[in-house]
Order: structure tokens, then sequence, then C-alpha cells
């Protein structure tokens, strides 16, 4: 699909501090992971193939990193969550923050539909009826939760209801970082994702 | 442009800027930011020290928030104001919560035993450290309560509850403007007393939950001026009239004059709706819509001035109407009116507009723009539509009732908006339904902006028809 929308980053967001900080090999990990989990979101609502991907790569100018299918596949296949413990599992921070533009470029461009998505849970939520009730809103659960049990290494264990939650967690979250200040927030939440979990 | 700060639909939220200066001070700035279910406006003088810093540089900035969230009723919407300090401390406020938000769902989503996790409290400790008070709590995971500390006033409450989409929005219109505007700390005692009158046309709020709690009149937006004249939008009026009967002669024209839209109120029944009306006299015979549009084609289309006169339009005797048509207006406005807050079912149009364009005392009320089809026209996109549905779409499970949507197209042939009338229709909207940008049928000859009728039934069965030009 062609892209109407301006590219959200500009070579000053990463003179900001926070943005150039440096995670280390371990916080890199738990970053692999989100990342692979939102594009997988919004694969769902969206319908996105990796063609709109690779696209938003190009109208990004980050066909160096992720020029077709095969390298795009890698830098998501890199996530710990993922079946098949072959190949490669590195990201580095710079593939980390094409992957983090590439998903606010297509977070924004699709923020039509996940307003639509995200205005019908509030309200079937409201209602106390189930979200797979909306038409849209049920196939985004269906596809996620199919393709999260077929590509994940422990999909066919995790419950449905976990499944569920997830991804409408995510998709709340796409509509934030669909907005202006996306790129900034979804780095922000990486880096801080990446730190670890305090004990319970 | 004005269309666009409401829509819902296609229009992705656009922070509409517009900076012009009053005529009380030369150096005056004012400037709004408006996502669809806030408005942001701010104003304040330009700081001479703007010379020296090279950019705009404002000083004595109020600011002036309204929680404007079209999907609820006018009476709902919260207006807070306040100065530069509240406004900073309101959008680190709002900042740090949206950071917080997103970081505790990748928090528990990538654990290898997916542990679903309330909302940690922790995060509360941080967000209540300001002296004014303002912070943001979660209410599960759907409902925000922004808390407004020193904001508060009268009408507003001390705390309104927010969708997620709601405070996305405002997350969007705070960091727009802050990223826009640079203002000097106070450096002197504010003297803005003479502004707060600008603001006291906006009349004030009376509750104060506003959020996921508020009855949803309909899920998308009734369109523009400059787009159709339909009754999406005079739905939306009658759900804000105080209940009386029909016909009705000018219930609440404050109401209808501050309306962004102005089309004629002939509201309906949608023939599909199971919507509860109790009080409803009569039942609209569901295949009402067919014969009356039909009908429609016969008519010579008028234009009509003063869209705002619309009321008195019930009193006009629709006489041109077969009979079958004039019993389901009644019938319809009374359950329009009788649920003011009703839970969906916004009133489709079917015999709505059909009465518009047929009878000339009512068509002499109507907007504009679009015209009424004249008689025997069509366009080759209603047929297009219709086939994109039949290859595109089925019946998707659950689907009992039939369904009606509005399109409205733009010039290029791609979809502007799509508005479902009734609940069932906002429901079943589904991923197969076109959106922005995407191919959707040819250009439109003449680049009008067309409005096509989109009826879909439990069998599969598509039925366009062309609405409006």
């Amino acid at each position: 699909m062609t892209s109407i929308v301006q590219p959200t980053a500009s070579p000053s967001n990463w003179e900001d501090p926070h943005l150039s900080a440096q995670p280390n090999p371990d916080q890199l990990d738990n970053i692999k992971a989100q990342l692979d989990l939102i594009l997988l979101a919004l694969e769902a609502i969206a319908n996105l193939s990796s063609e709109a991907m690779l696209q938003a790569a190009s109208e990004l100018n980050l066909e160096s990193m992720i020029s077709d299918r095969v390298s795009l596949w890698r830098l998501r296949q890199s996530s710990p969550l993922r079946k098949g413990q072959g190949g490669r599992k590195k990201l580095d921070v710079d593939e980390a923050r094409a992957l983090t533009l590439i998903i606010c470029h297509l977070a924004k461009q699709q923020n039509e539909l996940i307003r639509r998505a995200v205005a019908l849970l509030e309200q079937l939520t409201e209602q106390n009826r189930e979200p797979h009730q909306a038409a849209l809103l049920g196939n985004y659960l269906d596809t996620f939760h199919n393709t999260y049990q077929e590509r994940m290494e422990h999909g066919e264990t995790a419950s449905t209801e976990d499944l569920t939650h997830l991804a409408l967690k995510l998709l709340i979250d796409l509509l934030f970082y669909g907005s202006p200040q996306g790129v900034r927030r979804l780095w922000l939440t990486l880096l801080d994702r990446s730190l670890p979990t305090p004990p319970n | 442009m004005a269309h666009l700060t409401r829509s819902l639909s296609a229009h992705p939220p656009e922070l509409t800027r517009s900076t012009f200066e009053p005529m009380s001070s030369p150096t005056s700035v004012i400037r709004r930011y408006t996502p669809p279910t806030c408005t942001l406006e701010i104003a304040a003088k330009d700081s001479p020290l703007s010379r020296w810093m090279g950019q705009s540089v404002l000083k004595h900035l109020r600011f002036k928030l309204s929680f404007d969230d079209p999907r609820v009723s006018e009476d709902q919407w919260i207006t807070i104001r306040g100065d530069r300090n509240q406004l900073q401390v309101l959008t680190d406020a709002v900042s740090h919560y949206v950071q917080n938000f997103l970081s505790q769902s990748s928090r528990f989503s990538t654990q290898s035993s997916i542990a679903v996790a309330e909302p940690v409290t922790d995060f509360l400790t941080q967000s209540e450290q300001n002296p004014a008070g303002i912070h943001l709590k979660p209410k599960g995971l759907i409902s925000h309560e922004l808390h407004l500390g020193s904001l508060a006033n009268e009408s507003s409450g001390s705390v309104l509850s927010l969708s997620a989409v709601q405070l996305a929005d405002l997350a969007t219109a705070l960091d727009e403007c802050s990223a826009d505007v640079t203002t000097l700390p106070n450096l002197e005692k504010p003297r803005w007393q003479t502004m707060t009158p600008a603001w006291g046309t906006i009349a004030a709020a009376l509750i104060v939950a506003v959020g996921v709690t508020a009855s949803i009149a309909r899920v998308f937006e009734p369109s523009a001026p400059t787009q159709t004249a339909t009754s999406q939008g005079a739905s939306s009026n009658d759900q804000r009239l105080p209940v009386q009967p029909l016909p009705t002669t000018t219930p609440a024209p404050n109401t209808i004059a501050t309306l962004p839209t102005a089309p004629p109120p002939l509201t309906t029944v949608s023939p599909t709706t199971t919507a509860p009306a109790p009080n409803s006299p009569t039942t609209t015979p569901p295949q009402l819509d067919q014969a009356p549009r039909l009908r429609v084609s016969q008519e010579p289309p008028v234009n009509a001035p003063a869209p705002q006169i619309q009321i008195p339009v019930q009193d006009v005797p629709v006489a041109a109407i077969p009979d079958q048509t004039r019993t389901p207006i009644p019938s319809s406005k009374a359950t329009a009116s009788a649920n003011p807050n009703a839970d969906p079912a916004p009133p489709a149009s079917s015999s709505g507009e059909t009465a518009r364009s047929v009878s000339p005392a009512a068509a002499s009320l109507q907007a504009n723009q679009p015209r009424p089809v004249p008689a025997g026209t069509s366009i080759p996109q209603v047929a297009e539509v219709r086939a994109f549905f039949l290859k595109n779409w089925k019946p998707p499970q659950g689907m009992t009732e039939e369904i009606e949507y509005r399109l409205t197209l733009k010039p290029d042939g791609t979809i502007d908006r799509i508005e479902p009338l009734g609940e069932a229709a906002g429901r079943l909207l589904d991923a197969s339904f076109p959106v922005t940008g995407q191919e959707f049928v040819s250009p439109i000859k003449g680049s009008s902006s067309p409005v096509i009728r989109l009826r879909l039934t439990p069998k599969g069965v598509v039925q366009t028809f062309l609405e409006a030009q």
C-alpha cells in the first residue's frame, strides 16, 4: 500500500540523550522480543504483510539495514520467544532503531484503523461484552492467536486468555505509538523494558 | 479544514493550528490543537525576547483544554483552564503516565510464562509527586483517571475518566503544543484577566464522568458541513434534544446552532435496528427504505439556504410522500427523543432523506451540498462499490440482521469516510471494508464527493444506492 504519511523520524531525534543510550547485550534480548510482538500485533490488526514493512523501510531510507524479506525475517527471528534455535539471534542497536522507526511509521499509517478498533474495544468492554463480538476485533484476535502459536516457541502452551490480554494491550499501545511522539515513546519503552524486572 | 477536527473515521486525527491576532494586542498569539476527542487552546503574548532567541517565544500563556468527545453528549463535555505552569505539569504528568502505561504492558508481555498482571501500583507514587496534585491513575485496563488537582473547577470536579482513545488524544495535543511553543517562565504577575471573557462564551460542563461509562451516541462522527447533509448528524441532534413528542418546533435552538454540522434532522429508524424503543408508538415497516428510495428519483432536486433552521421541517406536511413514509418519521423521532442517551442504535436515515428530497418545503431547508440525487441519476461508482463488497465481504458470524453504512467517497475514488448506521453496523465493521488510500472505485467524474448507501444482509446480499453527489 502506498504511504501517505511522512516519516516521523528525523536525525535530530537521535541526538536526544534518551535515544542515544546504548543498551547492553543482555538488555537487547527483551527488546528483540518486544519489537517482534509489536510487529505481530500490527500484522494482525491491519493484515500487513512483510511487503508493507519493507515499503516502510524504503520510505524511511532504511534499506541498507532491511532490504528484503529475508533480512526482515532474520531481525524478527532474533526474538528469544521464537521457535527455532538455529540461525541468527543477534540484533544490534541500529537494527533495533530501524524496527522502531518502521513500527511507528506503520502505526501512524494505520492510525485510523487502530483507533476504530480501540474505540470498539472500549465500547464492548463498557457493555461487558466479549471483544471478539466485534468483527474487527474478532479477526484481530484470531489472527494474533494463530500467528503467535505458529511462530513462538511456547506458543501452544500459552493460554487463550493470556494471549488475548497480550493482544489487546498491544493494540492499545499501538494507538500511542502512532502518535507524533510515538518513536520516542516506543524507544523509551524498549529501554525501560530492558531494565531487570524488580523481584515480586 | 474544519471538518477534519472532529472526524473519527477516515481522517487521521489532524492537529490543526491557527494563529491569528485578536484586535486587542498586536503581539497576541492563539493556537489550537484539535485531535478528535479534545481541544487544546492556548493564548499568549509574543515576548519581545523572541528577537534575541531567534524564534517565537511566548509569555503570559493561558490554556483552555476541552474534553469534547463527540461520542458523548455535549453536556458531559468538560473544560479546564490554567496557566503555563499548570500546562507544564499536566503535560509532564500525562507524558510520564503514558510512558509508564506502555512500559507496564511490555513488562508482562515478554515473560515466557505470560502472567496476566494487573497494573502495578508502583507507578502511582511517582505521579503523585507534583505540588499541583495533577496526576493520572489507571482504572482497570481500559480506563484512566485524570486527577485534576489545582486544575479542578466547580464544573469539572476533581477527577476525570478518560478512555484509551481520549488519553491518546490528550497526550497528542499536549505533545504537539509543547513541541510547538516555547514559553518563558512567568517573569511578572500575569495580567490576563481580560482574556477570560473570551472563554466564557463556552458553556460550562455540568457533569464529571466523561469516559467509558458515558453512553456513546454513535461510534463514528457525523459528517462535516461541506460533506453530506445527512441525517447522521441529525441523529446526534435528536439524541441531545429534550424528550418531546413530534412534531416539534425549535426544541433546542442553541444546541442546534452550536453543532458543527447542520443537516436536516429528519432522522429515521433504521429498518434493521433492534434497539429497545419501548415508547415507540409504531413500528417501522422494514421494507420502508426500499420503496421510498426509488421514489426519490422522481423529484427534482432543490437546494436550500439557512441550514440552521432545521427543526421546523418536522412540521411541514410531507404531502408529496406516500403515506408509507409519513408514519415512520414521527415514530422515529419519538424513538430517538425517548432515548436521548440510549446506547448505540443511531437512527439510520432511510426515509429521512427521502422526505428531505421529496417534499419541496422540507427540501428547501436543506444544506447546499451535496445535491440530492435528481431523477434517474446514478454514477458508475455505485455499481463499483457493490462489486467491491460482493467480492471482498461476506456475512460475518453472528450477523442476524441487515446493516447499513453511509460511504462518502473522495474525488479520486478512494474512501473518505464510512458511517455505520446502527449499532450492529458499527459492531460488524471489519477489515474487509476499505480504508483511506486504498484503491476502491474509479475516480469520480467532475471531482465531487458522492455519498453511497450500502446495505448488507445476512444472506450476503449487497445493495448500493446513491444518496448524494
